[in-house]
């Protein structure tokens, strides 16, 4: 019967592979197809960016630490590169940057993950770029821009000198097809369906006319699907263009080997005079967190993203490792199927949001880096109140509150979670805060690859979601969660449907003021307080961790990496 | 009719049969009595959160320490012991009896139904087991339910092949034919005359099949697919303190340590079982 023993010891060896191997599925739930998220956003640690991007020159940001940072005041004057100051960016070596998620494309239009755009953030660039706090754009591919009175039609000059990758010069014909191909194709076209037409009066000139006053129309332009390409895929086939995509960016695609790595190498045409300056970047896929820490400390992998926050700081100790979270935009919420009963019973709704305590959930889950989300704008986000009138954590308003719902002896539930870190310690929390209200969580664990593919068509009842900006506009996703017309998802996949607050989200879109525009978004933000289809839960900041040899590394509020910026000094 | 009678084996490998079967035992024993215990040698709830106190150290008050809720990982272990213990002994229960049933069966009559249940067999060991298994339980939801279905399916087929070899050379054995040739049912012969004789094959590898099942339950919760949140259970213990191996190594390694002693001594039992009932 030795078999049968086989059997069974290889039963126990499997499992203890498995358990050592930690397996981490590691996904962001925030990556939400419809949002591309990056990890983390914050209100805490802020690793001083210091950056004061200029206007014209997008001098992307600096680094945290004084000492290490390239002086990047000139255009990196060649000639100090090459001396012997040992701050001066050296150039070549091949950085590997490991994450725990692959590619899925490598066609802008069809990203939609966080970690595919920012790959191809790399390939690809766009008219304008968010600034290093954040907090706005700045001219990219473009070098400056103007609108009319009417606020209907945008004139943008384009940046002199960019040339596409194969040396073809950058003209206003590709940036025409460019957008136009976003508008038709792209996933996240539907922030640029505003535009009705475009002009190009001369090479170097676009003018888009927009249907209707736009007010984050720049901030749209940033957006990674409004890339700039070759008008006419540079006479290919799209299918032979994204095969050995040519873009503007300081990298050229290299190799692909899906599930392992991707592979960039430097674009020696860049228009970034002297950048980047490394010869290659290969982001390597691995799931594990513990593992990419480990590879980091091998000396495998320079630089680690999602890096588990229970051992950030104890990482950070380490000799000639530097672990810190960069500020970012994530929030994480609740969100509810409000088209089934009971959550379109905004008694159930409030009810859960005063027994759910926000700060004990940031305290257990988050290991300082991060924080209580009160508002479903992020803090680091133009727009966010600090005085978003949220619910009480109390347990006596909850019971108060759900015994005028339509279910005031409780009932059972379903929770949808994307199975990683951190999403379910929260969402265990939430279950044990729930319980003495008579509500019994069942935890719905699913691979984060279905997650979204899942609460788009309303197979759930509770769900964890959240949303990492991609742009510096709150619009992009005040319209994806509150607009089901015209933003493009259902209220993100809740059913919400709200004549006050679409009319409000509307009202953002077309008011240029920043004054009035934060009063509505103040609004926006207090309907949400009251009427909670979504329960802001914590924010959160982008772990990541990197060896010493690296430096220049900074990564923006919406998680741009900027890899053009960084050197090696092995 | 009389059982196949049972040649004595040399001492010192009865001895040293006896004694994996004593450690098995042992072993099981102890893990038995704290599981039932649980409830009165644990000073905590294992659900309750204490948020204060979250993957806290081993200590007087957490023998173990806490896990990432600040629920004590001693309390959860004893708990999760009950739990795996009596899915593993119930999984194993259906398998047994209709692979045993069947193989019978096909063994006896042989011709078309042997071919039915020989096909069965061959298709279902075609596949992984733990891959046939992880499939069934995804497409029917996770739970406790869907692990009992899928192995009722899968399990089977390990005793289906084993007690129809064993019938099928019993068939020809005189205390059968005897019992035909007396005119009994065919009913009667199966179940009173040939089982006995056979049975104590698949009871001893059903010792070594409680192994599997209870690894096979640790690796679904482990994957998310067993056992649902918050009842404690080995495999989501292992998974959910993965994230702290690196500074909480105990949160996981405990719970694996679990699963190692307890398919030791099941597997210590079935050589025992093995060695002490099989006829020579």
């Amino acid at each position: 019967m030795s078999f049968l023993r086989k059997k069974a010891a290889l039963g126990v060896s499997l499992l203890l592979v498995l358990s050592l191997l930690a397996a981490a599925c590691g996904d962001d739930a925030e990556e939400a197809p419809a949002t591309t998220a990056a990890a983390a956003v914050t209100t805490t640690a802020a690793p001083a960016t210091t950056a004061a991007p200029a206007e014209e020159e997008p001098e992307p940001a600096d680094d945290m630490d004084d000492e290490e940072m390239p002086a990047e005041e000139d255009d990196m004057a060649d000639d100090d590169m090459m001396e012997e100051d040992p701050d001066a960016p050296k150039r070549g070596g091949d950085l590997v940057f490991a994450r725990h998620r692959d590619n899925t494309t490598l066609d802008p239009g069809a990203a939609v993950e966080t970690d595919t755009i920012y790959v191809l953030d790399h390939i690809f660039e766009t008219l304008f770029a968010t600034s290093a706090d954040g907090a706005s754009v700045d001219p990219w591919l473009a070098s400056a821009s103007e609108v009319s009175e009417d606020g209907k039609s945008w004139t943008v000059t384009l940046r002199e000198g960019v040339e596409f990758s194969n040396g073809q010069p950058m003209t206003s014909a590709d940036v025409k097809w460019s957008i136009q191909r976003a508008i038709d194709e792209a996933a996240f076209g539907f922030l640029l369906s505003a535009i009705e037409s475009i002009e190009t009066p001369d090479d170097m000139t676009v003018v888009f006319n927009t249907s209707f006053p736009w007010a984050p129309f720049l901030a749209d332009l940033s957006v990674w699907a409004a890339a700039i390409m070759p008008a006419d895929y540079a006479g290919m086939s799209a299918e032979e263009f994204f095969e050995n995509p040519i873009g503007t960016g300081p990298f050229l695609f290299d190799e692909w080997v899906p599930g392992e790595y991707i592979r960039l190498v430097r674009n020696d045409n860049y228009w970034q005079e002297g950048k980047p300056y490394v010869d290659s970047v290969t982001w390597t896929q691995v799931p594990d967190d513990n593992t990419r820490v480990l590879q980091l400390e091998g000396g495998q992998a320079h630089i680690v993203q999602n890096v588990p926050l229970n051992v950030l700081d104890s990482l950070n100790e380490k000799d000639g490792i530097n672990a810190t979270t960069f500020p970012a935009t994530t929030v994480y919420w609740v969100s509810f199927n409000t088209t089934i009963e009971p959550f379109n019973d905004r008694h159930v709704r409030r009810a859960i949001a005063h027994a759910i305590d926000q700060d004990a959930i940031a305290n257990a889950a988050l290991f300082g880096h991060g924080g209580p989300a009160c508002s479903v704008i992020s803090p680091a986000v133009p727009f966010h109140d600090p005085d978003t009138p949220c619910l009480e954590s109390n347990m006596d308003l909850a019971r108060a509150e759900l015994a005028q719902s339509s279910v005031p002896d409780g009932f059972a539930a379903e929770y949808l979670v994307g199975d990683q870190s951190p999403n379910l310690p929260i969402v265990e929390i939430i279950q044990g805060q729930l319980a003495p209200l008579g509500i019994d969580i069942t935890i719905r664990t699913i691979d984060p690859g279905q997650f979204y593919s899942t609460i788009f068509v309303f197979d759930y009842e509770i769900a964890f979601t959240g949303w990492t900006m991609d742009i510096p506009d709150p619009d992009q996703k005040i319209s994806f969660m509150f607009d089901p017309e015209l933003g493009g998802g259902d209220s993100y996949s809740t059913g919400y449907d709200n004549p006050d607050m679409i009319e409000l989200v509307r009202a953002g879109q077309t008011t240029f003021a920043d004054a009035d525009r934060a009063k509505i978004y103040a609004d926006i933000q207090a309907l949400n307080a009251e009427e909670v289809p979504f329960i802001p839960l914590v924010v959160l900041d982008a772990p990541f961790a990197w060896s010493d040899s690296v430096k220049g590394l900074w990564v923006n509020p919406v998680g741009k990496r900027h890899l053009e910026d960084v050197w090696l000094d092995e | 009719m009389t059982a196949v009678s049972r040649s004595a084996s040399p001492k010192a490998a009865r001895g040293r049969r006896s004694f994996s079967l004593m450690i098995g035992a042992g072993l099981l024993g102890v893990i038995v009595v704290l599981a039932i215990l649980a409830p009165w040698i644990t000073p905590h709830d294992p659900l309750a959160h204490n948020l204060e106190s979250i993957l806290a150290p081993p200590s007087s008050d957490y023998l173990l320490g806490t896990d990432h809720l600040g629920r004590d990982v001693w309390t959860r272990l004893l708990y999760a012991a009950r739990l795996d213990l009596l899915i593993g002994v119930g999984a194993v229960i259906t398998p047994f009896v209709t692979g045993t049933l069947l193989g019978a069966v096909a063994g006896y009559y042989g011709g078309r139904i042997d071919l039915a249940v020989s096909a069965a067999t061959d298709m279902l060991f075609a596949f992984p087991y733990y891959v046939l298994i992880i499939a069934l339980v995804f497409s029917l939801g996770p739970g406790i339910p869907s692990i009992f279905i899928a192995m009722a399916i899968v399990a089977w087929v390990s005793y289906a092949r084993i007690v129809r070899g064993e019938v099928l050379s019993a068939r020809g054995q005189q205390y059968v034919m005897a019992a035909k040739t007396l005119g009994y049912s065919d009913l009667r012969i199966i179940v009173r005359h040939i089982l006995p004789n056979v049975i104590t094959q698949p009871v001893t590898y059903a010792m070594s099949d409680i192994v599997v099942i209870i690894v096979g339950v640790v690796t679904l919760s482990y994957l998310g697919l067993g056992v649902p949140p918050p009842t404690p259970d080995w495999g989501s213990m292992i998974a959910s303190g993965q994230s702290y191996l690196t500074t909480q190594w105990q949160l996981s390694t405990i719970p694996g340590i679990a699963v190692v002693i307890v398919g030791l001594s099941f597997s210590l039992i079935g050589d025992g079982l093995t060695h002490r009932l099989r006829p020579e």
